[in-house]
């Protein structure tokens, strides 16, 4: 609780002149953040490769901005005496940052607190949905997925729930196909196509390794699963590759005399 | 700091209406000052030559600025000599000169070696593509059989200098195409103990086939030309006596450099027609065109760039599109001025299309940026 004195101490800075001046200051950090991000949109049309650079800037903008406007209300514009400031933020009971991402927790532990703010642009997969990371508020983070819809998830639920990352701050981002064969056909000859289509596609990214992964499966009958990896050059265009890459492998193998009875399975990143 | 502040606004001025959406008024004089695409591509049609895009023939006066990388290429003939394997490519971008400078390479030979110099006009499909390139570059009677007979027979042929350029043709995007490039690099390899190659290729194709053949493992030597920079430049136009020696200021040869990314065709045409008569200064060139493209002819220009020039069945081939689809989207990059067509001739048996050679710096700058290219 606040001592009487301070509280009046306080009530007194509170003036209709500070608010009215606090509120301006608000309103310009909110017009320096709309200016910023519009010209990183602008910076990062101009520059797609380094689109995610660009657009990780935002958050960190964001938190020195509104820092600097904090500050300048606080000791610009209020001033309070220390023993104000120090009532008030003991009343707030707001408590350490290590309160909030203790590092005896697995989860939080050596986890510089930047990379809770600086993800936007990565793909991630949370839950059910799978989505580009377009926008992080204080309390919510927006994914945009393929189907064009724009999902909105807790901060909270980011923190506590497991989140697939697909391509960690860069570009590209590996995109794998499967596709299902019956055991019986020549291994060699469909592994050499699978490459072969791959490096082939226009969107795969080719700085970085195709390869064909082959394992046994069985359903109702001896299958050859074959998962054919290959990068993609703007994470943009993965299901544009995951669709060339099965669309050229039926047909590589429509024209080898080999499609006998594929059996259909998952493409995913 | 006055003039940077005034430099901004002025910029912020000039550009709000565009970024608000709305109707562009009148040109300003900022707009002016700019250069139309459609004003310089027609001005390169109306010239009767551009005087810098030609190729030079060994030994040729106007052959300059390349001085050291003439020395490399007489070390690598002499490491040759002395018994080493080499193997050697010159690379660069479109139009920085690599053709002259392998023309020059008979030059540095003595009378006495045998050399033979081919450019690659065709991509090659198969493997008796490749059997019957070699036979023509070693003067064989028969094509041999097969790749294990030929390595044979070139191994006991003369030693002699083999200068393949245009290798650009050699990155193929199609299925297959992987198999033959491979074959002939094998071919190279098995045989360089013998015999000196030395291949010229453009940058893009080179890059592509290092990702996809690791092709800078086998090549002992890569001499990678650039544009040329500003006294480079200089130097250039004068011996192609496109302006006198030392006329430019050096304020106006750095502008001009930047703008033409010391490529000399696009220097000539600038010194052509790209100067503005009220101020005497260059313009910059117009090209927003590119921001209007979408993905799909981003990507074709980026296939464009890395294998040269296209037929319209190999683009077909390498997008999976229709006949009708693929024509459509040539032709329209035709008509924005960014690909040119060039129509069957003696050399050149179907329609080919590739990027308009004064702009390919450019539009690859470009590509570069917006991620098409790596």
């Amino acid at each position: 609780m606040m001592q009487e004195g301070v509280l009046k101490e306080l009530i007194a800075l509170l003036s209709i002149k500070h608010i009215m001046a606090a509120g301006l200051a608000i309103l310009f950090g909110w017009l320096l953040l709309v200016a910023i991000q519009f010209s990183l949109d602008r910076l990062a049309r101009r520059f797609p490769r380094y689109r995610l650079q660009i657009g990780q800037s935002f958050p960190l903008a964001r938190v020195l901005v509104w820092a600097g406007v904090t500050a300048y209300i606080v000791f610009g514009i209020i001033n309070p005496p220390e023993e104000v400031m120090f009532a008030v933020l003991g009343a707030a009971g707001l408590g350490d940052i290590g309160l909030h991402f203790p590092d005896t927790d697995p989860q939080y532990k050596d986890i510089p607190s930047l990379t809770l703010l600086t993800q936007t642009s990565d793909m991630v997969r949370w839950g059910t949905h799978y989505g580009e990371v377009t926008r992080i508020d204080l309390s919510v983070t927006w994914l945009h997925t393929f189907n064009d819809d724009a999902i909105m998830v807790p901060n909270a639920g980011i923190l506590t729930q497991a989140i697939v990352n697909s391509n960690s701050g860069e570009l590209a981002e590996l995109v794998a196909v499967d596709v299902d064969l019956p055991s019986q056909v020549p291994v060699r000859r469909v592994k050499e196509l699978a490459l072969e289509i791959a490096r082939c596609s226009p969107y795969t990214y080719l700085k970085k390794p195709v390869t064909v992964i082959i394992e046994p499966r069985f359903e109702f009958q001896g299958l050859l699963r074959f998962t054919i990896k290959a990068y993609v050059m703007d994470v943009r265009l993965e299901r544009r590759l995951a669709s060339d890459l099965t669309e050229r492998l039926y047909e590589a193998l429509q024209e080898n005399g080999l499609l006998v009875n594929v059996v259909p399975a998952t493409a995913g990143a | 700091m006055d003039h940077l502040l005034q430099r901004l606004a002025s910029g912020f001025r000039a550009r709000l209406p565009a970024w608000l959406g709305g109707q562009v008024g009148p040109a300003s004089s900022a707009q002016e000052a700019i250069w139309p695409l459609t004003d310089a591509l027609l001005c390169n049609r109306e010239l009767s030559g551009n005087l810098a895009s030609e190729s030079l023939p060994a030994g040729d006066n106007r052959f300059v600025a390349r001085g050291g990388e003439l020395e490399a290429l007489a070390t690598i003939v002499a490491r040759w000599r002395s018994g080493y394997p080499v193997m050697a490519a010159v690379t660069g971008p479109q139009g920085c000169g690599i053709t002259s400078l392998l023309n020059q390479v008979p030059a540095q030979l003595g009378a006495d070696s045998v050399y033979h110099s081919e450019q690659l006009g065709m991509r090659l499909r198969d493997q008796s593509d490749v059997l019957e390139l070699m036979a023509r570059l070693f003067d064989l009677q028969a094509t041999p059989d097969s790749p294990a007979a030929l390595i044979d027979q070139l191994n006991a042929a003369t030693p002699r200098v083999l200068i393949l350029d245009d290798a650009h043709f050699l990155a193929f995007r199609v299925m297959g195409a992987r198999e033959t490039a491979r074959l002939l690099g094998a071919i190279m390899v098995a045989t360089q103990q013998r015999h000196l190659w030395i291949m010229g290729c453009r940058r893009q194709a080179w890059r592509r086939m290092m990702y996809m053949h690791q092709v800078d493992r086998f090549f002992t030597d890569v001499l990678e030309l650039e544009y040329f920079s500003n006294t480079q430049l200089n130097e250039v136009m004068a011996a192609r006596q496109i302006v006198p020696a030392d006329t430019t200021p050096d304020r106006d040869l750095q502008r001009l450099q930047s703008l033409c990314r010391g490529k000399p065709d696009l220097a000539f045409l600038y010194l052509q027609c790209g100067i503005l008569t009220e101020t005497g200064s260059y313009r910059p060139l117009d090209f927003n065109v590119l921001k209007q493209l979408e993905m799909d002819d981003l990507f074709t220009l980026a296939e464009l760039a890395v294998h040269g020039s296209l037929q319209l069945d190999e683009h077909r081939e390498i997008f999976r599109l229709g006949q009708e689809s693929s024509q459509l989207q040539l032709n329209r990059l035709c008509n924005w001025g960014l690909v040119e067509r060039l129509d069957p001739d003696g050399g050149n048996p179907t329609t080919r299309y590739r990027i308009t050679p004064i702009l390919s710096a450019l539009v690859s700058d470009h590509l570069y940026k917006s991620n098409y290219l790596y």
